[in-house]
């Protein structure tokens, strides 16, 4: 973990309050993917975390969607902004040792899954991804993921684009997924409590976004109920979890 | 330039003293603890507490809400899992999440005899539990009756950490003073309430929460004040200091030593460029001894 001052390169909408960032970091080491940034706002004490969601050297991407004043602040900057970022923070998601695994996106949750897609390719893991939202506006990312995944599944809620339904409906109608060896999946908090139910045979990695006091394990500001009945702390323990090992 | 402060028998490389349940148990970030004058332990309790149901807290531009619960692994596990591993050059301060006045008395008797811990932290005003703590802390007799216990257990240093919500901290300090207590931390948070307005409950987990961070910096100067005037032992502030000169303000207004709280969970670091901020003012003013400000806030 270190304190970066990054600059950003480009601010771009992606969907309906969804935006696309390009930061510049010099001096960044490996990112695990499931890693994650802590950015400074001027509009609040404490800072947001964002996922990394893609890297090319020293250019950094992050996906921001507007729920707040934060998001609101980090919206409005324009290129040639400085930004105050501590990261990486986490403990990233384990490797998987074998393929194919399958993304589960819900929303803007694809952010984080996208960096994990590139580093399972770089590692030569087949990888499918099933990316759904409630619209098709809000449908982000599928053509980064198209290159590197070995099949893409849209769904939208309203049927706008893809297959029509939440994510937890269309997954056990699909095809093909009996090969499948782990899930990784980020989402609300809804997606996660309809994912537990389908009772997979097979590991589900969970890229929980719970609200985050420092990110750095210091306040127990973060937390998630484990099965033992103990909360783990979402920054240092997580933020990716085996979703049998924790209570939603 | 001198940063050397004396509590008593007790030194201090600076004023600086890392505030409970804003640094952890004292197992990272060490580099950091092993710079300020003491470091303070998250709340311990007799038993291991999971704290409260999530969200545990909530911001704005200046201020802080949490209510994390008192979420910590209990005496046990603090004696046996954590005090072993903890390796730092800077005092440690155990603080102590008493709910009743017999919890003290275990809390005390089971880490007394630790060499590692240099004294305790009474916590006698967490607003965040239920059962009690803020409880004792708001009346002058129960203070009285818990520092006076610990006195009689210990020869280690104590400090008591009062609140300000519903009663009068100066009456509080005082007895505490009495008690024999070392010295007073002046504040812990203001009891504070979110609320979700979509479904009129409140936002927070646990319910209720505190208040810290830079909003409430100027009411805990003038209970600083205050109580500073009233007791004669040290008094040591908590609330909102973010930068070298807050640390300045604290000690005119008669704190000894200043605790440093919210704005770790901003960056790990900040004390390392509050303690820079603090030296550039000494430098600049011509200060040579910190010990020479505490107190001397003129025309009041
Ligand atoms: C590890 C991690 C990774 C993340 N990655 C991403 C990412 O890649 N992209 C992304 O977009 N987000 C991500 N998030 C989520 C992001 O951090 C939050 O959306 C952000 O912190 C919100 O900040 P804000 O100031 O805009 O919102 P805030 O103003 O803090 O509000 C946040 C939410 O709380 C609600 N809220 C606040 N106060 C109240 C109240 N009184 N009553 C009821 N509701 C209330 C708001 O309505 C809103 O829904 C991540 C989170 C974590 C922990
Ligand atoms: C997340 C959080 C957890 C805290 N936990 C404790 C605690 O366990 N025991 C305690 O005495 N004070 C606790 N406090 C209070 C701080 O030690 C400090 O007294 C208070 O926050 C005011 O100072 P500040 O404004 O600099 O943060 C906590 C504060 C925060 C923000």
């Amino acid at each position: 973990m270190k304190k970066y001052q990054a600059t950003l390169l480009e601010n771009r909408l992606l969907g309906p309050e969804i935006y696309s960032l390009w930061v510049k970091i010099t001096d960044l080491g490996e990112v695990k993917p499931g890693q994650f940034f802590e950015f400074a706002t001027d509009t609040r004490f404490l800072r947001r975390a964002f996922s990394l969601s893609d890297r090319d050297g020293d250019r950094l991407r992050f996906v921001v969607k507007v729920v707040g004043s934060g998001t609101r602040w980090l919206a409005g900057l324009s290129a040639g902004s400085k930004l105050d970022l501590l990261g990486p923070l986490g403990e990233g998601t384990r490797m998987p040792s074998s393929g194919p695994v399958m993304l589960l996106a819900g929303g803007v949750g694809a952010a984080p899954l996208l960096y994990l897609a590139r580093k399972l390719n770089e590692q030569r893991v087949e990888v499918d991804a099933l990316l759904a939202a409630g619209t098709k506006e809000e449908l982000i990312l599928a053509e980064e993921f198209g290159s590197l995944c070995r099949e893409v599944i849209l769904a939208t809620d309203d049927g706008s684009c893809g297959h029509k339904g939440y994510l937890t409906d269309i997954l056990p109608t699909l095809p093909g997924t009996k090969d499948i060896q782990s899930f990784y999946a980020c989402g609300p908090e809804a997606m996660f409590v309809a994912l537990k139910r389908l009772n997979f045979r097979k590991p589900v990695y969970a890229f929980l976004e719970s609200r985050m006091g420092c990110g750095t394990g210091l306040c127990m500001g973060c937390a998630v109920r484990g099965r033992d009945g103990r909360y783990r702390r979402v920054c240092t323990d997580g933020p990716v979890f085996d979703l049998e090992e924790i209570e939603l | 330039m001198n940063l050397e402060v004396f509590l008593g028998k007790s030194r201090f490389r600076n004023p600086l003293v890392l505030a409970s349940g804003t640094f952890g148990y004292g197992l990272t970030y060490t580099d950091v603890i092993d710079r300020v004058g003491a470091f303070v332990t998250k709340g311990i309790t007799v038993q291991e507490r999971v704290g409260n149901p999530p969200p545990r807290i909530w911001d704005t531009k200046e201020t802080v809400v949490n209510s994390v619960g008192l979420e910590n692994v209990g005496l046990k596990r603090f004696k046996e899992e954590i005090l072993p591993e903890i390796d730092i050059s800077t005092p440690l301060y155990v603080n102590l999440a008493g709910v009743t006045i017999d919890d003290f008395r275990i809390l005390i008797e089971g880490l007394r005899d630790e060499e590692k811990v240099e004294g305790f932290e009474l916590n006698l005003s967490c607003p965040n539990v239920k059962e009690g703590g803020a409880a004792l802390g708001q009346s002058a007799d129960r203070v009285r009756k818990v520092a006076s216990l610990a006195r009689s257990l210990t020869t280690k240093s104590i400090w008591v950490k009062l609140t300000s919500n519903f009663c009068d901290v100066r009456e509080t300090a005082a007895a505490a003073a009495d008690a024999g207590a070392d010295a007073v931390v002046i504040v812990n948070t203001l009891n504070a309430l979110i609320i979700d307005l979509a479904n009129r409950k409140p936002f927070l987990g646990g319910g209720s929460g505190g208040l810290s961070g830079p909003a409430i910096k100027p009411h805990v100067l003038y209970m600083v004040h205050q109580v500073s005037k009233q007791v004669d032992i040290p008094v040591i502030a908590s609330g909102g200091a973010g930068c070298g000169t807050d640390v300045v303000e604290y000690l005119l207004a008669g704190a000894s030593l200043v605790q440093i709280g919210s704005i770790n969970l901003v960056d790990p670091q900040a004390s390392l460029r509050i303690l820079k901020g603090l030296e550039g003012w000494l430098k600049r003013e011509g200060i040579v001894c910190v010990s020479e400000l505490i107190g001397r806030l003129e025309g009041i």
